[in-house]
């Protein structure tokens, strides 16, 4: 599992089950999904947080612009995201996967 | 996006309890007394693109529209959003619908496309360069 990473630990031997079981046909679709990187989510939330950069850059657009627009939460909202982030990426990374998987 | 109904209710709920709680604290007080919690202007001294939300804000719910405006654009969505989910939210929660949640998304994929969000990105820009010169 060289992916990993990009995942919860407690979901890597799920995701494993899974793609033992499910058909050939899907390992092209698979392989090009395109999975963001925690750590790298991590710097831009330490960079740009204030601006809802990170939340932006993993799909959570929503998120992103209550950020813009409050100044990262009045900069409480930086801080907590700054723990947050990468497991928040982690839970995206799974949501995608998922669309393939069942 | 936030992956269920109900996470994603409770977490705009508080998001608005704290925003009108902030808004509380702050209404009607000059710049110079309001706390100031802005990262990007602590540390480099120049504002961010939604310095001047509170004031905009305070003096919108007084009926000013084109002052605050004038302060800070951001207001606008800002109490906009703050004054709609809350009501939104507990209609859709004594109805047991989820109608929120689905606009939310929809609004989520839309601002996701390609030319609304460059459009965005743009104001954004545009305004923070304004604040640069308003000098926050």
């Amino acid at each position: 599992m060289t992916n990993a990473r990009y995942f919860e630990s407690h979901q890597i031997p799920v995701i494993r089950d899974r793609l033992l079981s499910i058909d050939d046909s899907k390992w092209l679709m698979i392989q090009t999904i395109p999975l963001k990187d925690p750590q790298t989510s991590l710097i831009v939330s330490l960079l740009g947080g204030s601006l809802g950069i990170d939340r932006f850059i993993i799909g959570d657009t929503g998120i992103g612009v209550g950020k813009l627009l409050t100044c990262g939460g009045l900069g409480i909202w930086t801080i907590v995201d700054w723990f947050m982030i990468q497991g928040a990426t982690r839970e995206k990374n799974m949501q995608k996967l998922q669309q393939f998987l069942y | 996006m936030i992956a269920t109904r109900n996470r994603l209710y409770a977490f705009m709920l508080a998001v608005c309890a704290a925003g009108w709680a902030w808004l509380a604290l702050h209404l009607g007080k000059s710049a110079d007394v309001q706390l100031q919690l802005c990262w990007i202007k602590a540390i480099t001294g120049m504002p961010c693109p939604a310095c001047g939300t509170t004031r905009a804000v305070d003096v919108l719910v007084h009926g000013r529209l084109w002052e605050a405006f004038l302060i800070n654009p951001f207001g606008l969505p800002v109490l906009l959003i703050m004054a709609v989910s809350p009501v939104w939210l507990v209609v859709d929660l004594l109805r047991s619908n989820n109608s929120f949640f689905r606009a939310f998304g929809v609004i989520e994929k839309k601002l996701s496309s390609r030319g609304i969000a460059i459009a965005l990105i743009a104001l954004v820009i545009t305004n923070w360069i304004w604040n640069y010169y308003k000098g926050y």
